[in-house]
């Protein structure tokens, strides 16, 4: 490799170690993957740097909560734009929200709320790729998530994926909450399964009907027994070995307690379930916390139905936001009585704002240059609002910030380094994001 | 990229520029045994701080006649200037330039001293530097205008320069103007930032990059105190770089020293080793240092980089495996196989033997028309006696025969490669709605059932307009609608270039501009599409057009770009810009069309492309068999680009027929097919092989069940199976994003997954119906082996398993277990 510092090699350490590895196992001629948590875990606990690691909870409203009708109510503009609802103060005097969200207007001491974000994007989709990697979609390149560069850069900590998303609401057009380049290896574990129902089961984690772990044990054995006779000599293909890594490690998930343990969502207080609300978004967050407890680094929790073209103000204070209300105080509260609010970085972002004047069908539709962002933990000062938008709502007054700023604050609190430059599956050194943090969260 | 030189007769800079020296190409054939020479025999240098590399050399002592495996001893030998007041010598063999007059270099090597006479001319006392030719290259070598550097969006500091120093005004500007001029100081040079910063005098985020006294930093200073002179945009630009040795041979852990030449506009050469970026292409191979002493660290082929003024070449390094391949065994099939030979000598390796007939079966059916053969087909074939019977199969599967019940087989290859192409091209209802994915999906299975040319496939779908709901190509110009998109997509899908560098600055591997770039955009700008009366907006129906007007500006000049191909004169149409791009792409002044389809085949076929990534040809990056990929190319080109003749030359093979059980002495190479690469079936190809061998068949959402995974005309699915497993989104024209990986995720879900597990317990699927049957556990068994890995099961695996029905109170279980464990094996999870 050349000596000095090109203009493609990565400031990485991690990057180096896999290089080593890779030539000292004589593996990079053969452009495979090996599991990566196999070293990169052994990396972790040679350099010390497991000690504080931050995990994060990454909220995605989708469909694009409107700012008006939460977080950024105008209530000195026309009729046409302000809207049917009210407005209510909050901890912070001179910060008012919409009558929407009660709980967050009380609790506002516990985040930051920023006013001046301009997602410079009004489409579904893109806005995804655009919010969860910082990078807008190009045809060419699939930038990967964050949650998919921490697994990349960080690895297993528990017998618990890196990366897990609830819910399957992100649109994945343009590959957005996806690991892209960096390979399905480093892809979120998805749950689909609702938490908020008695039979709360993980699909492919909870054994399937019938198959008790004694009839796991059993196949193990005969798959041991099949795939040795298969086996022709010593060696075999590299593929093959990074196969055995993965069911070796899929065997330990599935029998591990502490798998159990964090999907157990059951064994929480009744009145804790309570108090996040028996709403899907509720349970949602709940599991978020036990998962991040277990071990899991990342977790996007994803809520459906925020597209609102139609009827919004009904939608939003009847069904939309009274969840996320309730449920998003409750995890700040939550997560500071356990102690882990210092370490646990919480997210809040929606694919864009919506429009200033509301339509005929008494709907708000897509809005480019304004929105909002929530942000709280991992040293996040609460009670912080940045920026505001003009009279309408229509675009930052001051403070204005990207989509890019926001997601290298993730990086900055996440540990990732903001020049990371990772090479691709096929080869292509590839700089993953472009853009300084938030000052003012920082 | 360096600009034109010398409006102003600058005899100075010329006198300072050229280092003249007398390389004879021939250098290396030397015929004296065990004697050394030293290269160039004489030195003439000329202007400050010219420098240029030594190289000292043995002939080989095994092969003196092969100059690509000569002795390097440059970096052994010792070296020693008779005058350093005039010129200095460094432990690599560098000559640097001081001041004028005549000198000697005494070089020492193998207990010998030979001597090299040394004139230096043209020294002066305040040096001239030229900022494109000599102040750019020495920010570039110390990485100051990389990517992650001050050419970061938002630079360094403040301080912000062009990526790769593609636009050398903004450098100049950054480095003289911008701050009120406070980054050079020519009162006082050595108080510059620039030079404080760079040597770490000061702190600097990057380090030390130009240390106190290094050649570069003396440059820098030179050029400060010279006037920090702005770029001279007449001044003669590099034409080539010429590396030597461009091809050589070594052991592990031994090297060899590099030295690269430029040739200029104006007729000069000038040694430039010290100047240039060196990077490895394949660090498990080669490492080089900055002065490019390059070491063989592993064993295979590689290419090391060089980079100076816009221009990339390359130098190859071959590292044998051993000292001679088996080839004993080798009967060559066709031309493929007598390239694969010359290889597997060239580099020592010796193949695996050949797959064995099952593995052949299950293999062919899989890469040729991603279906798993039918019990009844797989018998049929491993009992046939036939000595032809593997390339009869081959025939059969790529509709090469006459029979016509063997035609329904051209259904699935249809199927197959319209999948493929449709990942490509990404046909998405969710960008071109259901109807335009319809008529693009049944476009493609038209092209694929009829094996339409590949070039008229292309034509077709570059120069498509009309309705997007009646004329499935036009949906091309739907799926991306900018110039820029369209010049991006189009040169990686059928030219297997990626441009996009070289939009915002200059291609770091290749010779790409902007120019180039937006003069390829232009082709499509003209490209219009509105709503269509017939269907209303609501419809979502657009007809694709071609406008009268439209250009492409360059962005940094504003010029009007004429439509142009890449490395070619412009080509215009007068109806349709992109009719003449169609018939440049296709024609046999582009190369790159059918080179680009033959990697990709040989990619899809030997599990890794010659040119790997299989949709990154570029002159920096060779095939890995040259010879093997010109053959194809030219194969290909005379069958008229048909993709089967092509297939089924690639299937004929010994080459594609090896074992994929690789030897203790080959598992190591990935690169030259000594060993069939395995792979992980794809998404649909194993949801259906699941289908197959579990007796239940998946309903896919609107479509009538039987559908098979493979058919699904859209990007769209809700199945979890194929999301796990990882079918593309359709939103890259990458062949990356079909990720070939395995992971956890997959694991679990073919391991503990509701979606098999329900197909195991199926009361109409394989399992219960063949418990309910009275047929001995014997053929129950085989029939569970033929139906998952196309074979029968050896005698140790009938035993085992007969002992696993033995020993089950439940025969149900048991079979449901037993058909489990094959299905999570290899040999059904990867074609092998």
């Amino acid at each position: 490799m050349t000596s000095d510092l090109g203009v493609f090699s990565s400031n990485s350490k991690t990057n180096t170690l896999r290089r080593q590895f890779l030539n000292q196992a004589g593996l990079g001629l053969l452009g495979l993957t090996v599991p990566q948590f196999l070293w990169r875990t052994q990396a972790m606990a040679n350099s010390g740097q497991a000690k504080r690691d931050v995990n994060c909870i990454f909220i995605w409203t989708q469909g694009g909560t409107s700012h008006h009708d939460t977080l950024d109510p105008k209530p000195r503009a026309s009729e046409g734009v302000r809207g049917p609802l009210s407005c209510i103060n909050t901890a912070v005097p001179g910060v008012q929200f919409a009558e929407t969200c009660p709980r967050l207007a009380k609790e506002l001491g516990r985040f930051s709320l920023m006013r001046s974000w301009n997602p410079k994007n009004a489409g579904h989709g893109a806005a995804d790729q655009w919010c969860m990697s910082g990078r807008a979609p190009t045809p060419t390149v699939a930038y990967p998530c964050v949650g998919s560069v921490i697994s990349h850069e960080k690895g297993f900590k528990s017998p618990l994926p890196p990366f897990v998303q609830l819910g399957n609401h992100v649109d994945r057009t343009f590959q957005g909450g996806t690991p892209g380049i960096l390979g399905l290896e480093h892809g979120p574990f998805e749950i689909h399964a609702e938490a908020n129902v008695d039979k709360f089961s993980v699909r492919d984690i909870t054994p399937p009907l019938n198959i008790d772990l004694g009839r796991i044990d059993r196949r193990r054995d005969i798959l041991a027994k099949i795939d040795r006779l298969q086996k022709r000599a010593d060696v075999q293909p590299i593929a093959f070995d990074a196969m055995d890594e993965h069911y070796k490690t899929a065997f330990s998930m599935i029998t591990a307690p502490e798998t159990k343990r964090a999907f157990d969502i059951g064994s929480e207080e009744a009145s804790l379930r309570d108090q996040y609300g028996r709403t899907p978004f509720g349970q949602r967050l709940l599991l978020a916390r036990r998962l991040v407890e277990s071990g899991v680094r990342f977790v996007t929790v994803s809520d459906p139905g925020w597209d609102h073209h139609l009827d919004c103000f009904s939608n939003i204070k009847i069904h939309r936001m009274p969840q996320v209300d309730q449920a998003l105080p409750q995890l700040l509260i939550d997560l500071e009585q356990r102690g882990l609010l210092d370490t646990t970085l919480v997210v809040w972002m929606t694919d864009f704002g919506r429009t200033p004047k509301i339509n005929p069908a008494s709907g708000r539709d897509h809005w480019a240059t304004a929105g909002f962002v929530v942000m709280a933990g991992a040293g996040v000062p609460g009670g912080l609002v940045i920026g505001e938008t003009d009279a309408e709502g229509g675009a930052p007054k001051s403070h204005e910030y990207f989509t890019e700023n926001i997601v290298a604050t993730m990086y900055h609190k996440l540990g990732l380094p903001l020049d990371l430059t990772v090479t691709s599956s096929d080869g292509r050194p590839v700089r993953l994001l472009e853009g300084e943090p938030v000052r003012e969260w920082i | 990229m360096v600009a034109p030189f010398f409006s102003r007769p600058t005899r100075i800079w010329l006198m300072f520029f050229a280092s003249i020296f007398f390389v004879s190409d021939g250098f290396l054939n030397v015929t004296l045994a065990n004697d050394w020479t030293v290269d160039p025999p004489a030195i003439q240098l000329q202007g400050n701080f010219e420098t240029i590399q030594i190289l000292v050399l043995q002939p080989s002592s095994a092969v003196p006649s092969d100059p690509t495996r000569a002795d390097d001893l440059t970096s052994r030998s010792t070296y020693v200037s008779s005058a350093p007041a005039i010129c200095t010598v460094d432990a690599s063999g560098r000559v640097t330039a001081h001041s004028n007059g005549d000198a000697e270099i005494q070089v020492t090597s193998q207990g010998t001293i030979k001597t090299i006479p040394v004139s230096v001319q043209g020294v002066l006392s305040v040096p001239k530097l030229d900022f494109v030719n000599d102040i750019q290259p020495v920010l570039y070598r110390a990485g100051c205008n990389s990517g992650s550097c001050h050419a970061s969006q938002y630079g360094k500091g403040g301080f912000t320069l062009s990526v790769m120093g593609f636009d050398p005004m903004m450098d100049y500007n950054a480095m003289a103007v911008h701050s009120r001029g406070r980054r050079i100081s020519m009162a006082s040079p050595t108080d510059s930032l620039l030079l404080k910063k760079g040597a770490m005098a000061v702190a600097h985020g990057g380090g030390e990059r130009l240390p106190v006294g290094s050649n570069e930093f003396e440059m820098l200073k030179a050029w400060i105190s010279g006037g920090a002179a702005k770029p001279d945009l007449q001044a003669p630009h590099v034409t080539k770089l010429r590396v030597t040795p461009a091809l050589r041979v070594l052991e592990v852990g031994s090297s060899q020293q590099i030295r690269v030449v430029a040739e200029y506009s104006h007729g000069r050469n000038r040694d430039v080793t010290s100047l240039v970026r060196f990077d490895s292409m394949d660090e498990s191979v080669i490492e080089v240092n900055r002065h490019g002493l390059t070491k063989a660290i592993g064993k295979g082929q590689a290419a090391l980089m060089i980079r100076f003024a816009g221009h990339a070449e390359i130098a190859t390094f071959v590292v044998p495996f051993s000292a001679e391949a088996n080839l004993a065994n080798w009967q060559a099939q066709n031309y493929v196989d007598e390239h694969a030979a010359t290889k597997f000598r060239e580099l020592g390796l010796s193949p695996s033997g050949l797959c064995d007939d099952s593995t052949f079966l299950r293999r062919a059916y899989l890469d040729a028309i991603g279906t798993l053969p039918t019990m009844d087909e797989a018998k049929s074939f491993l009992e046939s006696t036939q000595p032809d019977k593997r390339a009869l199969l081959i025939d059969r599967l790529l509709g090469f025969t006459t029979d016509p019940a063997a035609a329904k087989h051209t259904d699935a290859y249809a199927a197959f490669w319209s999948l493929k192409w449709a990942d490509l091209i990404r046909n998405n209802s969710t960008v071109v709605g259901e109807s335009g994915m319809w008529a693009m999906h049944n476009w493609l299975r038209e092209v694929f059932r009829t094996n339409k040319p590949m070039d008229q496939f292309v034509q077709e779908l570059v120069t498509a307009k009309g309705s997007i709901f009646s004329n499935g190509p036009a949906n091309y110009y739907r799926i991306a609608s900018n110039p820029p998109d369209l010049a991006e997509s189009t040169a990686q899908l059928f030219m297997g270039t990626r441009l996009q560098c070289a939009k915002c600055h200059h291609h770091p591997y290749e010779r790409y501009s902007q120019s180039d770039y937006y003069g390829f955009a232009a082709f499509f700008a003209r490209v219009g599409n509105k709503g269509s009366a017939e269907f209303g907006v609501f419809g979502g129906e657009v007809v694709v057009t071609v406008n009268s007007g439209g250009e492409v500006t360059h962005p940094k000049t504003g010029a009007v770009m004429k439509p142009t191909p890449l490395f070619a004169e412009p080509v215009d149409d007068p109806q349709d810009r992109r009719v003449a791009l169609s018939k440049w792409l296709t024609s046999t002044d582009n190369d790159l069309f059918a080179r680009n389809l033959v990697n990709r085949y040989v990619g899809y076929l030997l599990g890794r492309g010659l040119v790997d990534p299989i949709d990154d040809l570029r002159s920096t990056n060779p095939p890995s068999n040259v010879a093997l990929m010109d053959a194809l190319v030219a194969d290909f080109r005379t069958s008229k680009f048909n993709v089967k003749h092509l297939m089924r030359s690639i299937m004929n093979s010994r080459l594609y027929q090896l074992d994929s059980q690789p030897t203790p002495e080959n598992v190591t190479d990935g690169r030259f097919y000594s060993h069939y690469k395995v792979k992980r079936l794809g998404a649909e190809t194993l949801l259906d092989g699941i289908d197959y061998a579990t007796g239940v068949l998946t309903k896919h959402p609107s479509l009538p069940l039987g559908t098979r995974a493979i058919e699904l005309p859209d990007a769209n699915t809700t199945n979890p199976f194929l999301m796990v497993f990882g079918k593309p989104k359709r939103a890259s024209v990458c062949e990356c994003e079909r990720s070939p990986d395995e992971n956890l995720a997959q694991a679990l879900h073919v391991l503990n997954g509701d979606i098999l597990a329900g197909k195991l317990a199926d009361v109409n699927g394989r399992v219960a119906k063949l418990v309910a049957t009275t047929v001995p556990d014997e053929a129950k068994i085989q029939e569970l082996y033929l139906s998952t890995l196309c074979r029968q099961p050896s005698r140790e695996e009938m035993e085992t398993a007969q002992g696993l029905v033995a020993s089950s109170t439940s025969p149900t279980d048991a079979y449901q277990d037993l058909l489990w464990a094959l299905i999570n094996s290899k040999q059904f999870l990867f074609v092998h």
